[in-house]
Protein backbone atom coordinates (compact mmCIF):
# COMPACT_ATOMS: atom_id res chain seq x y z
CA UNK A 1 0.00 0.00 0.00
CA UNK A 2 1.39 3.38 -1.02
CA UNK A 3 2.67 5.78 1.63
CA UNK A 4 0.72 8.58 -0.03
CA UNK A 5 -2.66 7.15 0.97
CA UNK A 6 -4.58 9.50 3.16
CA UNK A 7 -7.56 9.10 5.45
CA UNK A 8 -10.93 10.04 4.04
CA UNK A 9 -12.35 11.56 7.22
CA UNK A 10 -14.44 14.57 6.40
CA UNK A 11 -14.96 13.69 2.73
CA UNK A 12 -18.35 13.58 1.06
CA UNK A 13 -19.08 11.14 -1.76
CA UNK A 14 -21.78 10.39 -4.26
CA UNK A 15 -22.30 6.72 -5.12
CA UNK A 16 -24.03 6.34 -8.46
CA UNK A 17 -25.25 2.82 -9.29
CA UNK A 18 -28.55 1.38 -10.43
CA UNK A 19 -28.08 -1.67 -8.19
CA UNK A 20 -29.09 -0.84 -4.63
CA UNK A 21 -26.90 -3.55 -3.17
CA UNK A 22 -23.89 -2.22 -5.04
CA UNK A 23 -24.70 1.24 -3.68
CA UNK A 24 -24.97 -0.09 -0.14
CA UNK A 25 -21.69 -1.97 -0.45
CA UNK A 26 -19.80 1.08 -1.74
CA UNK A 27 -21.48 3.34 0.80
CA UNK A 28 -20.57 1.11 3.74
CA UNK A 29 -16.97 0.73 2.57
CA UNK A 30 -16.58 4.50 2.12
CA UNK A 31 -18.01 5.10 5.58
CA UNK A 32 -15.55 2.57 6.98
CA UNK A 33 -12.80 4.59 5.28
CA UNK A 34 -13.99 7.61 7.27
CA UNK A 35 -16.27 9.40 4.79
CA UNK A 36 -18.78 11.44 6.75
CA UNK A 37 -21.32 11.91 3.96
CA UNK A 38 -22.30 9.41 1.28
CA UNK A 39 -25.12 10.35 -1.07
CA UNK A 40 -26.70 7.83 -3.42
CA UNK A 41 -28.45 7.92 -6.78
CA UNK A 42 -29.54 5.28 -9.30
CA UNK A 43 -28.80 7.06 -12.59
CA UNK A 44 -26.83 9.89 -14.13
CA UNK A 45 -29.60 12.50 -14.15
CA UNK A 46 -30.32 12.01 -10.44
CA UNK A 47 -26.57 12.10 -9.85
CA UNK A 48 -26.21 15.50 -11.54
CA UNK A 49 -28.92 16.89 -9.26
CA UNK A 50 -27.13 15.58 -6.17
CA UNK A 51 -23.80 17.03 -7.33
CA UNK A 52 -25.46 20.44 -7.76
CA UNK A 53 -27.23 20.24 -4.43
CA UNK A 54 -24.63 18.64 -2.12
CA UNK A 55 -21.33 19.30 -3.93
CA UNK A 56 -19.59 16.08 -2.86
CA UNK A 57 -15.79 15.75 -3.01
CA UNK A 58 -15.83 12.76 -5.37
CA UNK A 59 -18.16 10.42 -7.26
CA UNK A 60 -18.07 6.63 -7.49
CA UNK A 61 -20.01 6.03 -10.69
CA UNK A 62 -21.18 2.79 -12.30
CA UNK A 63 -21.02 2.63 -16.07
CA UNK A 64 -24.20 0.76 -16.99
CA UNK A 65 -27.29 2.59 -15.78
CA UNK A 66 -30.54 3.71 -17.35
CA UNK A 67 -31.80 6.10 -18.50
CA UNK A 68 -28.56 8.11 -18.19
CA UNK A 69 -25.47 5.91 -18.07
CA UNK A 70 -22.14 6.63 -16.42
CA UNK A 71 -20.38 7.85 -19.56
CA UNK A 72 -23.10 10.41 -20.27
CA UNK A 73 -23.05 11.51 -16.63
CA UNK A 74 -19.29 12.14 -16.82
CA UNK A 75 -19.60 14.00 -20.13
CA UNK A 76 -22.35 16.22 -18.75
CA UNK A 77 -20.45 16.93 -15.56
CA UNK A 78 -17.27 17.77 -17.46
CA UNK A 79 -18.75 19.67 -20.42
CA UNK A 80 -22.09 21.27 -19.55
CA UNK A 81 -21.85 25.04 -19.36
CA UNK A 82 -23.80 25.05 -16.12
CA UNK A 83 -21.93 22.09 -14.61
CA UNK A 84 -21.49 22.81 -10.90
CA UNK A 85 -18.19 20.95 -10.56
CA UNK A 86 -16.47 20.16 -13.88
CA UNK A 87 -13.24 19.12 -12.11
CA UNK A 88 -15.01 16.58 -9.88
CA UNK A 89 -12.86 13.51 -9.12
CA UNK A 90 -14.65 10.49 -10.59
CA UNK A 91 -13.97 6.78 -10.14
CA UNK A 92 -15.87 4.70 -12.70
CA UNK A 93 -16.79 1.12 -11.83
CA UNK A 94 -18.11 -1.63 -14.07
CA UNK A 95 -18.44 -5.38 -14.27
CA UNK A 96 -17.63 -5.07 -17.97
CA UNK A 97 -14.02 -3.91 -17.90
CA UNK A 98 -13.10 -4.44 -21.56
CA UNK A 99 -10.39 -2.38 -23.22
CA UNK A 100 -13.09 -0.53 -25.17
CA UNK A 101 -15.02 0.42 -22.02
CA UNK A 102 -11.89 1.59 -20.24
CA UNK A 103 -11.00 3.75 -23.27
CA UNK A 104 -14.53 5.18 -23.48
CA UNK A 105 -14.49 6.06 -19.78
CA UNK A 106 -11.04 7.64 -20.02
CA UNK A 107 -12.04 9.68 -23.07
CA UNK A 108 -15.21 10.84 -21.30
CA UNK A 109 -12.93 12.26 -18.57
CA UNK A 110 -12.96 9.87 -15.62
CA UNK A 111 -10.05 10.05 -13.18
CA UNK A 112 -9.87 6.36 -12.30
CA UNK A 113 -11.41 3.09 -13.42
CA UNK A 114 -12.24 0.14 -11.19
CA UNK A 115 -13.38 -3.31 -12.35
CA UNK A 116 -16.14 -5.00 -10.37
CA UNK A 117 -16.30 -6.99 -8.18
CA UNK A 118 -14.72 -4.29 -6.07
CA UNK A 119 -12.36 -4.98 -3.20
CA UNK A 120 -11.78 -2.64 -0.27
CA UNK A 121 -8.10 -2.28 -1.10
CA UNK A 122 -8.69 -1.46 -4.78
CA UNK A 123 -11.48 1.01 -3.99
CA UNK A 124 -9.29 2.86 -1.49
CA UNK A 125 -6.42 3.08 -3.98
CA UNK A 126 -8.65 4.40 -6.77
CA UNK A 127 -10.44 6.90 -4.54
CA UNK A 128 -7.19 8.30 -3.18
CA UNK A 129 -5.71 8.46 -6.69
CA UNK A 130 -8.80 10.32 -7.93
CA UNK A 131 -8.64 12.76 -5.02
CA UNK A 132 -4.95 13.48 -5.62
CA UNK A 133 -4.83 16.71 -7.64
CA UNK A 134 -3.87 16.14 -11.29
CA UNK A 135 -3.76 18.63 -14.17
CA UNK A 136 -6.75 18.81 -16.47
CA UNK A 137 -6.39 19.05 -20.23
CA UNK A 138 -8.78 20.88 -22.51
CA UNK A 139 -8.67 20.35 -26.26
CA UNK A 140 -11.40 20.70 -28.84
CA UNK A 141 -12.37 17.08 -28.36
CA UNK A 142 -11.42 16.31 -24.75
CA UNK A 143 -11.76 17.78 -21.30
CA UNK A 144 -10.64 15.82 -18.28
CA UNK A 145 -7.70 14.68 -16.16
CA UNK A 146 -4.41 14.38 -18.02
CA UNK A 147 -4.48 10.94 -19.62
CA UNK A 148 -0.67 10.80 -19.60
CA UNK A 149 0.33 9.16 -16.37
CA UNK A 150 4.06 9.68 -16.78
CA UNK A 151 6.57 11.74 -18.68
CA UNK A 152 8.89 9.70 -20.84
CA UNK A 153 12.37 11.21 -20.57
CA UNK A 154 13.93 11.83 -23.96
CA UNK A 155 10.71 11.03 -25.87
CA UNK A 156 11.06 11.78 -29.55
CA UNK A 157 7.94 11.73 -31.66
CA UNK A 158 4.85 13.66 -32.64
CA UNK A 159 2.91 15.59 -30.01
CA UNK A 160 -0.54 14.10 -30.50
CA UNK A 161 -2.23 16.98 -28.71
CA UNK A 162 -0.66 19.37 -31.20
CA UNK A 163 -1.62 17.04 -34.03
CA UNK A 164 -5.32 17.34 -33.18
CA UNK A 165 -7.47 19.60 -35.39
CA UNK A 166 -6.59 23.28 -34.96
CA UNK A 167 -9.84 24.91 -36.10
CA UNK A 168 -10.51 26.11 -32.61
CA UNK A 169 -10.63 29.57 -31.15
CA UNK A 170 -8.74 30.55 -28.03
CA UNK A 171 -12.12 31.16 -26.43
CA UNK A 172 -13.26 27.61 -27.14
CA UNK A 173 -10.09 26.24 -25.56
CA UNK A 174 -10.58 28.30 -22.42
CA UNK A 175 -14.19 27.35 -21.91
CA UNK B 1 -11.43 30.34 -36.52
CA UNK B 2 -8.01 28.95 -37.38
CA UNK B 3 -5.51 29.01 -34.50
CA UNK B 4 -2.24 30.77 -35.28
CA UNK B 5 0.46 28.41 -36.58
CA UNK B 6 2.59 27.14 -33.70
CA UNK B 7 0.01 28.11 -31.09
CA UNK B 8 -0.94 25.45 -28.57
CA UNK B 9 -4.33 23.98 -29.32
CA UNK B 10 -4.73 22.59 -25.83
CA UNK B 11 -4.84 24.05 -22.36
CA UNK B 12 -3.38 22.61 -19.17
CA UNK B 13 -5.38 23.55 -16.08
CA UNK B 14 -4.36 22.97 -12.48
CA UNK B 15 -7.68 22.54 -10.67
CA UNK B 16 -8.01 24.30 -7.36
CA UNK B 17 -8.97 21.90 -4.64
CA UNK B 18 -9.82 21.83 -0.98
CA UNK B 19 -8.66 18.26 -0.82
CA UNK B 20 -5.16 19.12 0.41
CA UNK B 21 -6.69 20.86 3.45
CA UNK B 22 -8.85 17.88 4.23
CA UNK B 23 -6.12 15.25 3.97
CA UNK B 24 -3.70 17.17 6.15
CA UNK B 25 -5.82 16.66 9.24
CA UNK B 26 -4.45 13.22 9.97
CA UNK B 27 -6.35 10.03 10.74
CA UNK B 28 -6.04 6.27 10.67
CA UNK B 29 -3.39 4.45 8.64
CA UNK B 30 -4.45 2.86 5.33
CA UNK B 31 -4.08 -0.64 6.83
CA UNK B 32 -6.48 0.31 9.62
CA UNK B 33 -8.93 1.73 7.09
CA UNK B 34 -8.80 -1.48 5.06
CA UNK B 35 -9.32 -3.59 8.19
CA UNK B 36 -12.31 -1.47 9.15
CA UNK B 37 -13.77 -1.80 5.65
CA UNK B 38 -13.13 -5.57 5.60
CA UNK B 39 -14.96 -5.87 8.92
CA UNK B 40 -17.85 -3.99 7.31
CA UNK B 41 -17.81 -6.37 4.33
CA UNK B 42 -18.00 -9.30 6.79
CA UNK B 43 -21.08 -7.68 8.31
CA UNK B 44 -22.70 -7.14 4.91
CA UNK B 45 -21.95 -10.77 4.00
CA UNK B 46 -24.70 -11.73 6.45
CA UNK B 47 -27.17 -9.84 4.25
CA UNK B 48 -25.66 -10.89 0.96
CA UNK B 49 -27.31 -14.32 1.16
CA UNK B 50 -30.71 -12.58 1.05
CA UNK B 51 -29.65 -10.23 -1.76
CA UNK B 52 -28.35 -13.19 -3.71
CA UNK B 53 -31.61 -15.05 -3.21
CA UNK B 54 -33.46 -12.08 -4.74
CA UNK B 55 -30.95 -11.75 -7.59
CA UNK B 56 -31.28 -15.48 -8.34
CA UNK B 57 -35.09 -15.21 -8.41
CA UNK B 58 -34.78 -12.42 -10.98
CA UNK B 59 -32.28 -14.47 -12.97
CA UNK B 60 -34.47 -17.60 -12.97
CA UNK B 61 -37.58 -15.61 -13.95
CA UNK B 62 -35.61 -14.02 -16.81
CA UNK B 63 -34.40 -17.44 -17.95
CA UNK B 64 -37.96 -18.83 -17.92
CA UNK B 65 -39.12 -15.94 -20.09
CA UNK B 66 -36.24 -16.47 -22.49
CA UNK B 67 -37.18 -20.14 -22.78
CA UNK B 68 -40.95 -19.87 -23.16
CA UNK B 69 -41.30 -16.64 -25.09
CA UNK B 70 -39.27 -16.92 -28.32
CA UNK B 71 -41.17 -14.02 -29.89
CA UNK B 72 -39.45 -11.58 -27.50
CA UNK B 73 -36.13 -13.32 -27.28
CA UNK B 74 -33.99 -10.20 -27.74
CA UNK B 75 -35.69 -8.34 -24.88
CA UNK B 76 -35.68 -11.42 -22.68
CA UNK B 77 -32.01 -12.12 -23.38
CA UNK B 78 -31.25 -8.53 -22.36
CA UNK B 79 -33.17 -8.99 -19.09
CA UNK B 80 -31.24 -12.18 -18.38
CA UNK B 81 -27.96 -10.39 -19.20
CA UNK B 82 -28.83 -7.60 -16.73
CA UNK B 83 -29.59 -10.13 -13.99
CA UNK B 84 -26.37 -12.06 -14.60
CA UNK B 85 -24.40 -8.80 -14.88
CA UNK B 86 -25.56 -7.69 -11.41
CA UNK B 87 -24.50 -11.01 -9.90
CA UNK B 88 -21.18 -10.90 -11.75
CA UNK B 89 -20.43 -7.47 -10.29
CA UNK B 90 -21.46 -8.18 -6.72
CA UNK B 91 -20.74 -11.84 -5.96
CA UNK B 92 -16.95 -11.56 -5.99
CA UNK B 93 -16.92 -8.82 -3.37
CA UNK B 94 -18.55 -11.26 -0.95
CA UNK B 95 -16.32 -14.23 -1.71
CA UNK B 96 -18.47 -15.92 -4.38
CA UNK B 97 -15.71 -15.92 -6.98
CA UNK B 98 -17.03 -19.01 -8.80
CA UNK B 99 -20.50 -17.50 -9.08
CA UNK B 100 -19.06 -14.26 -10.44
CA UNK B 101 -17.09 -16.15 -13.06
CA UNK B 102 -20.04 -18.27 -14.20
CA UNK B 103 -22.17 -15.11 -14.45
CA UNK B 104 -19.39 -13.51 -16.48
CA UNK B 105 -19.38 -16.45 -18.90
CA UNK B 106 -23.17 -16.22 -19.27
CA UNK B 107 -22.94 -12.46 -19.88
CA UNK B 108 -20.34 -13.08 -22.58
CA UNK B 109 -22.66 -15.45 -24.45
CA UNK B 110 -25.66 -13.12 -24.15
CA UNK B 111 -23.70 -10.03 -25.12
CA UNK B 112 -21.49 -11.32 -27.91
CA UNK B 113 -23.96 -13.61 -29.69
CA UNK B 114 -25.79 -11.61 -32.32
CA UNK B 115 -29.05 -13.43 -31.55
CA UNK B 116 -29.91 -16.10 -29.00
CA UNK B 117 -31.39 -19.13 -30.77
CA UNK B 118 -32.89 -22.41 -29.53
CA UNK B 119 -29.52 -24.16 -29.73
CA UNK B 120 -28.07 -21.64 -27.26
CA UNK B 121 -30.64 -22.43 -24.58
CA UNK B 122 -28.95 -25.60 -23.25
CA UNK B 123 -25.74 -23.61 -22.78
CA UNK B 124 -27.68 -20.91 -20.92
CA UNK B 125 -29.37 -23.61 -18.82
CA UNK B 126 -26.00 -25.14 -17.86
CA UNK B 127 -24.89 -21.74 -16.57
CA UNK B 128 -28.10 -21.17 -14.64
CA UNK B 129 -27.91 -24.65 -13.10
CA UNK B 130 -24.28 -24.16 -12.11
CA UNK B 131 -25.16 -20.85 -10.49
CA UNK B 132 -27.98 -22.52 -8.54
CA UNK B 133 -25.57 -25.16 -7.22
CA UNK B 134 -22.96 -22.58 -6.19
CA UNK B 135 -25.58 -20.60 -4.29
CA UNK B 136 -27.25 -23.66 -2.70
CA UNK B 137 -23.92 -25.16 -1.62
CA UNK B 138 -22.49 -21.74 -0.72
CA UNK B 139 -19.32 -22.36 -2.69
CA UNK B 140 -17.08 -19.44 -1.80
CA UNK B 141 -13.40 -18.62 -2.22
CA UNK B 142 -11.10 -19.10 -5.16
CA UNK B 143 -12.53 -21.86 -7.40
CA UNK B 144 -10.52 -25.09 -7.32
CA UNK B 145 -11.23 -28.73 -8.17
CA UNK B 146 -14.70 -29.53 -9.54
CA UNK B 147 -16.03 -25.94 -9.49
CA UNK B 148 -13.00 -24.84 -11.49
CA UNK B 149 -13.51 -27.67 -13.98
CA UNK B 150 -17.19 -26.76 -14.35
CA UNK B 151 -16.30 -23.10 -14.97
CA UNK B 152 -13.70 -24.06 -17.56
CA UNK B 153 -16.28 -26.29 -19.27
CA UNK B 154 -18.89 -23.53 -19.36
CA UNK B 155 -16.41 -20.99 -20.71
CA UNK B 156 -15.39 -23.46 -23.39
CA UNK B 157 -19.05 -24.07 -24.34
CA UNK B 158 -19.58 -20.33 -24.74
CA UNK B 159 -16.48 -19.99 -26.90
CA UNK B 160 -17.75 -22.76 -29.15
CA UNK B 161 -21.24 -21.25 -29.44
CA UNK B 162 -19.73 -17.89 -30.33
CA UNK B 163 -17.85 -19.50 -33.23
CA UNK B 164 -21.12 -20.64 -34.87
Amino acid sequence: MSESLAPLDGFAFLVLDDNRYARKTARDILRAFGANEVHEAADGAAGLNIVAQHRPDAVICDLMMTPMDGIEFVRRLRHDEDSPLPFMPIVMTTANASAATVAAARDAGVNEFLAKPITTDALLRRVVAALTPRPFIRTRVFFGPDRRRKTIAGFIGPDRRQAEPVDVSAEEIRR
Amino acid sequence: MQAPKGAKNFQVIEPTSKIADKVSRGGPEPAAMISRAEAKIDEIKQDYGKWLEEDMKILLAAFDKLRIDPANRKTNARALFDAAFDIKGQAGTFGYAALSRIAKSLCRLLEEKAAIVDDDLPVVLHHVDAMRVVVADQIVGKPVGIPLEVIAGLESLVSKRLLR
